[in-house]
């Protein structure tokens, strides 16, 4: 009775296609891509950057303004802030990265299986879920590390811990959505079995937001990490790690600003770059 | 020239501006009219630059784009000098829109009564308690009963039809003379569609405003308007009175619209005799099937005793509006929803006792072969992640079909069954356009050598003529295969094209069942008949059946309910 | 009526369930697994007490009691307002924190208007006005600023703002400043690490309720951009609004926590940190408490807000079945992590909504 016309969606998927492609070369996010590059470059070869010791000033004046010399000038026992900032790297992305895995692995193994399964074992799990999430993030992560102590490792999974709940809404989310699709019942329908399904459909369509999420995780987990540290519960003095940097320098803020300015605007600018490649993720991927 | 048109469009040309700089016209060199109190119709497929049209008309192109060359006149207003404020002058007072969809229309936290009011309130032309009494009366005059209680409730609290009406309501509120109506009821079912569009005849006869009516549905064009504009890629195809357009088609374009268009199909299905000859051993038997989600006053949600059987190698249609609960009853035919009671008999299979006992893996396995369902929405139905190869491999290995070495081989047969060349298979769902997708599903049903095929509204999404291509084929493959077809949809001429029986559904109630033509020529119930009988039907064409052209004689729905 | 009763009494079940739950959490994991408080803290030679006095204490605070009948006296004692000691102090909890809340409290309540109100000015003005021309450019940085305010370490911002303020424009006196001078710095600390993710929901959910039909109806009535951002996109566009601003409830507790340490303030978050360095664990439990209970009453005004505003949520008594209670019942949930995604750029949809009702 009606006379309906497709729409032309085959172009439009494929014009989205190239929109994305763009949007993933976009000055920003190469910028971004660069910037994390060379973080990651620092944590992995920190000597590659700088030829100072990070926790040895010798006999460097204590204290010195910024210079060619000494990018970010020198700290208290005339230790150069650049160096320390360099080395610093390496404890602040791996405790990131081992929060965001934290998160990760048990919120999406939680997730997966609340919304696979439904029924009582989803009720469960996601009250469990919301008590998790009504905790505020920074006291949960505190009283983790009264338990565990203090140290790197320790802050990393006490934040990773508070990454738990989000990473186990957004799956089940995901999982449920995609489940209840046509092609999800077209796979029962094609003789697929409970599992064949959830290997072969389920997980490969739901897991890339949720690996979006992990990305944009990391940027938060820097800065959770770092407050701990500032806090003086993570990684222990002398080692370098930012927000520690930051709260040494925080003696000298009438005389010494670079001390805290510095480290962080460099922490402001990974986390910001991991925001950015997080979102162009998100917009390739979906 | 002695001009009475209200709206005159000019040498019109609108471009999209990508940031690569490259411009595509969106709408090039369109020349249009309406007159005072006569409606003019648009026609087109999504991409033909139809809504662009209606866009530029009320001055809401997208940023991106640009109107290159033309004029628009509206009575002695040249609507492309407006800067802004003058062109919210003219909006609402001058020129009333209705869009398409009535769902995301009305602002979901104001009264309609409210919405109604806004033109008013923005021009300044009514104080709250003036314009409330304005509201009741424009509510009263699109024939919404009770108006002063509707005016305070919410649009979620209303049908797709009355928030129709309500917006119309809202855009005729300041007497424009020109009324854009863009699809306005596309997203209706058929009767409600009929009923929206007879307020619109009623208003410009009465007002003498002049319509410009957006429509990919050639029907309710030719049905309608005084005047047709065929578009195709940003052009005019033809354009001219409806009844020449739809009698003596100057295009192949046009031509091949109206050929493809199952409402003004000209062949029902060919009877097959042996297969229509009463069986007394049918393959599909439902049997007083019961299903209700939620039961409100006397209507229900979901199905009630519904009962029909299908003989082998035959297709069943079942026809029914929004709600109706046809997919409930496919769901149920397909093993994916145990009925709260009744019987699915197919072959030696009853798919309401598969889900309520426990059953062995192997004969749930046994009946998902034997039943296969083909899903609405191709682009929903492919998982995306998966190649076509890989698509068409999962269920021969799932039922253990062939071997490695022979799969490949039943996956290129399978492909050249539905017509699709065989370097797709490589190829991922975003690839492939609609009707190419709905073949791979088709594909991916038959490939398990299945007995009954159960198809949801497998070709409401489509194009036209791909949707002519699609019931070909499946034509095609029931007799190759001896499958047997139950057919969902709520489009009749799909229904008459395609099945050999049929059941009406309405509220979850069977409410006419018999042979095609049957019910087509002598439809039982009333809700059939109102059914055939808000089928839009060019004038031109219910006149047909006297040869005044060259082009076959057309008995279309209209003489096949004018002879019941 | 506007609220279902039986909506409203398994809100609320569940907001008492997750209570309780929490509670329980908190007291293994900072009372019970830490095992014997009393005889760390006391046992310290340097204290000089005798065997009978820690015995005492002992008997006191019910150290040798087992984990259960510890657990129904910590329970207990939360439900009066008895919060236990301070192992550090001995001083009892609930007065340690009577005397630190009023100051927390005035920080918090400054730093989340002031970041509503920054929210607010950011998405509007990111959102308003031609996408052409010289508006264009302000649109698209503000539309970059919530993501730049996110990655602002809050201890880092509260060290340059004294930085900026006190030690270089010598504005605001770090001395001796009045209490309302005093508030300055800490307020905007707080505020402008807030105001992102309430400015990133606001501008999504406006960009989105200005691309909706109705919005365009209302345009092609004749109605300015002034007009529909008053009328029909402000109250649209605050109800993924609403529901933020439950979830940052944590945000905030931990921008008070940062400030205050950063800001020599005497409060909730200072006694929390220095509780840490202590292992002061009760007073730890009882702030985890307080805090969680902070969460869930302002999660649950909002949810119970929300069909004030929303009007499609309120129920219509002829089709609350059954099956609908429960499905409205997973909606905050629903809300809560659309808007939570939302703040960290995650889109999800709902589309699945209608198909898992009929399935």
């Amino acid at each position: 009775m009606s006379i309906v016309f497709t729409r032309g969606q085959g172009t439009e998927t494929r014009r989205a296609r190239g929109g994305r492609a763009r949007a993933a070369l976009s000055p920003a996010t190469i910028v971004s891509a660069l910037v994390l590059l060379i973080a990651v470059a620092w944590a992995l070869a920190p000597g590659l950057f700088t030829h100072f010791d990070p926790n040895d000033g010798g006999d460097t004046p204590a204290l010195l303004a910024p210079s060619l010399e000494h990018w970010f000038g020198t700290d208290q026992t005339g230790r150069d802030a650049f160096t320390r900032v360099v080395y610093g790297a390496s404890q602040s992305l791996l405790a990131a990265l081992v929060a965001v895995g934290v998160g990760l692995i048990v919120g999406t193994t939680i997730g997966l299986i609340a919304g696979t399964r439904r029924g009582l074992i989803d009720d469960v799990l996601m009250r469990l879920i919301d008590v998790l999430l009504s905790i505020p993030a920074i006291l949960l992560s505190l009283s983790i590390v009264v338990v565990l102590g203090f140290g790197t490792i320790n802050a990393a999974i006490a934040v990773g811990v508070t990454a738990i709940a989000q990473f186990a809404r957004l799956a089940r989310s995901q999982a449920v959505q995609i489940s209840t699709s046509d092609f999800v019942a077209a796979a029962y329908g094609s003789g697929g079995t409970f599992f064949s399904v959830l290997a072969r459909h389920i997980l490969p369509n739901s897991i890339s937001p949720v690996l979006s999420l992990a990305v944009l995780q990391v940027g938060s987990a820097i800065l959770q990490i770092s407050t701990l540290g500032f806090l003086g519960y993570g990684t222990p003095p002398p080692t370098p790690e930012w927000g520690l940097i930051i709260a040494e320098g925080r003696n000298f803020v009438a005389t010494a600003w670079w001390l805290t300015v510095l480290p962080g605007l460099v922490v402001m600018a990974i986390v910001l770059t991991t925001h950015q490649i997080g979102n162009t993720l998100r917009k390739v991927t979906s | 020239m002695t001009d009475s048109s209200l709206l005159r469009i000019d040498g019109l040309s609108v471009d999209y501006s990508h940031r690569g700089g490259s411009a595509a016209p969106a709408v090039s060199e369109l020349d249009l009219v309406v007159h005072p109190g006569s409606m003019t119709a648009v026609v087109g497929e999504s991409g033909s630059g139809k809504s662009t049209t209606a866009n530029a008309l009320i001055g809401l192109l997208p940023s991106s784009a640009r109107v290159a060359a033309g004029r628009i006149r509206l009575g002695e207003v040249d609507l492309l000098s407006l800067g802004t404020s003058g062109w919210r002058g003219v909006r609402g007072s001058q020129i009333g829109y209705v869009p398409q969809d009535p769902g995301s229309s009305l602002n979901p936290l104001q009264t309609v009564g409210k919405s109604v009011a806004e033109a008013l309130r923005i021009h300044r032309r009514a104080g709250r308690a003036e314009a409330r009494a304005q509201v009741i009366e424009l509510l009263d005059r699109v024939g919404i009963d009770q108006p002063e209680k509707r005016a305070d409730q919410f649009p979620h609290e209303l049908s797709g039809g009355m928030r129709q009406r309500v917006l119309i309501a809202a855009a005729i509120a300041l007497r424009p003379r020109l009324l854009i109506a863009d699809e306005p009821t596309s997203a209706l079912d058929v009767t409600v569609q009929k009923q929206v569009l007879d307020l619109l005849d009623e208003l410009r006869a009465e007002t003498g405003m002049g319509i410009l009516f957006i429509t990919h549905d050639l029907a309710v064009a030719g049905e309608r308007a005084d005047e047709v504009v065929v578009m195709q890629g940003g052009r005019i195809v033809e354009s001219g009175p409806a009844g020449r357009v739809f009698s003596d088609p100057a295009t192949d374009y046009t031509t091949r619209l109206i050929a493809d268009a199952p409402a003004l199909q000209t062949k029902a299905r060919s009877v097959r005799a042996e297969a229509t000859t009463e069986s007394t051993d049918p393959f599909v038997s439902v049997e007083s099937l019961t299903h209700v989600f939620d039961r409100t006053d006397d209507r229900i949600t979901g199905i009630e005793g519904v009962d029909f059987t299908v003989a082998r190698g035959t297709t069943h249609g079942l026809v029914g509006e929004s709600g109706s609960g046809k997919t409930t009853t496919g769901k149920a035919l397909t093993g994916f929803l145990t009925p709260q009671s009744g019987h699915v008999r197919i072959g030696d299979f009853d798919a309401a006792e598969l889900g309520r006992g426990r059953p062995s893996r192997q004969r749930l396995r046994e009946f998902r072969r034997t039943v296969q369902l083909v899903h609405q929405n191709p682009f929903s139905a492919l998982d995306p992640k998966h190649s076509i190869r890989s698509t068409l491999t999962e269920p021969l290995r799932n039922f253990r079909l062939g071997d490695r070495a022979s799969r490949p081989r039943l996956v290129t047969e399978a492909m050249d069954r539905v017509a699709l060349p065989a370097d797709f298979l490589d190829r991922r769902p975003a690839e492939l356009s609609g009707g190419q997708l709905q073949r791979v599903a088709i594909a991916r049903a038959l490939i398990v050598e299945p007995e009954l095929v159960v198809f949801d509204e497998a070709v409401s999404a489509l194009d036209v003529t791909v949707q002519a291509q699609i019931l070909t084929l499946l034509d095609e493959l029931q007799r190759e295969l001896g499958l047997t077809y139950v057919f969902i949809t709520h489009d009749l001429a799909v229904v008459r094209q395609i099945a050999d029986t049929v059941s009406v559904m309405s509220h979850g109630h069977l409410v006419d069942d018999g042979a095609t033509e049957e019910i087509f020529t002598r439809p039982r119930s009333a809700y059939t008949r109102t059914l055939l009988e808000a089928i839009p039907r060019p004038a031109t064409l219910s006149v047909a059946s006297a040869p005044a052209n060259n082009r076959p004689a057309t008995p279309t729905l209209l003489t096949a309910a004018a002879e019941s | 009526m506007i609220l279902d009763t039986r909506y409203l009494i398994l809100r609320l079940g569940q907001a008492i369930l997750v209570l309780l739950l929490a509670f329980t959490a908190a007291f293994i994991l900072l009372s019970l697994i830490p095992g014997d408080g009393v005889t760390a803290r006391f046992a310290d030679p340097a204290l000089g007490l005798s065997n009978d006095q820690i015995a005492e204490i002992r008997e006191a605070t019910g150290a040798d009691d087992s984990w259960w009948s510890r657990y129904v006296l910590s329970l207990t004692g939360f439900l009066t307002g008895d919060f236990g000691y301070s192992v550090q102090t001995g001083a009892a909890v609930s007065t340690i924190i009577a005397a630190a809340l009023p100051s927390t409290a005035v920080l918090a309540a400054s730093g989340f208007v002031t970041a509503l109100v920054l929210a607010v000015i950011i998405a509007v003005f990111a959102t308003f006005g031609p996408s052409t021309g010289p508006t264009a450019r302000v649109r698209l940085v503000l539309d970059s600023v919530p993501s730049l305010f996110i990655s602002i370490p809050v201890f880092w911002l509260g060290i340059l703002l004294i930085q900026v303020f006190s030690f270089q424009l010598g504005v605001v006196s770090v001395v001796d400043p009045g209490p309302a001078e005093a508030l300055v710095l800490p307020t905007l600390t707080v505020a402008v690490p807030l105001s992102a993710p309430i400015a990133q929901v606001l501008i999504r959910s406006i960009t989105e309720v200005q691309a909706s039909g109705f919005v365009k109806v209302t345009t092609a009535k004749g109605a300015s951009e002034l007009w529909i951002l008053v009328h029909t996109v402000a109250r649209n566009a605050v109800l993924p609004g609403l529901t933020i601003i439950g979830l940052v409830f944590g945000e905030l507790v931990a921008g008070a926590v940062v400030t205050e340490t950063v800001f020599g303030r005497n409060g909730i978050g200072l006694i929390t940190a220095q509780a840490v360095t202590h292992r002061d664990n009760p007073i730890l439990l009882a702030v985890v408490v307080i805090a969680t209970f902070g969460y869930v009453i302002i999660n649950l005004a909002v949810d119970l807000l929300y069909p004030v505003i929303d009007v499609r949520l309120r129920t219509k008594p002829s089709s609350a079945s059954a099956g609908r209670a429960l499905r409205i019942h997973d909606e905050p949930a629903r809300r809560a992590l659309t808007a939570s995604a939302a703040s960290v750029g995650v889109d999800l949809d709902w589309n699945d909504e209608t198909k898992e009702k009929n399935s």
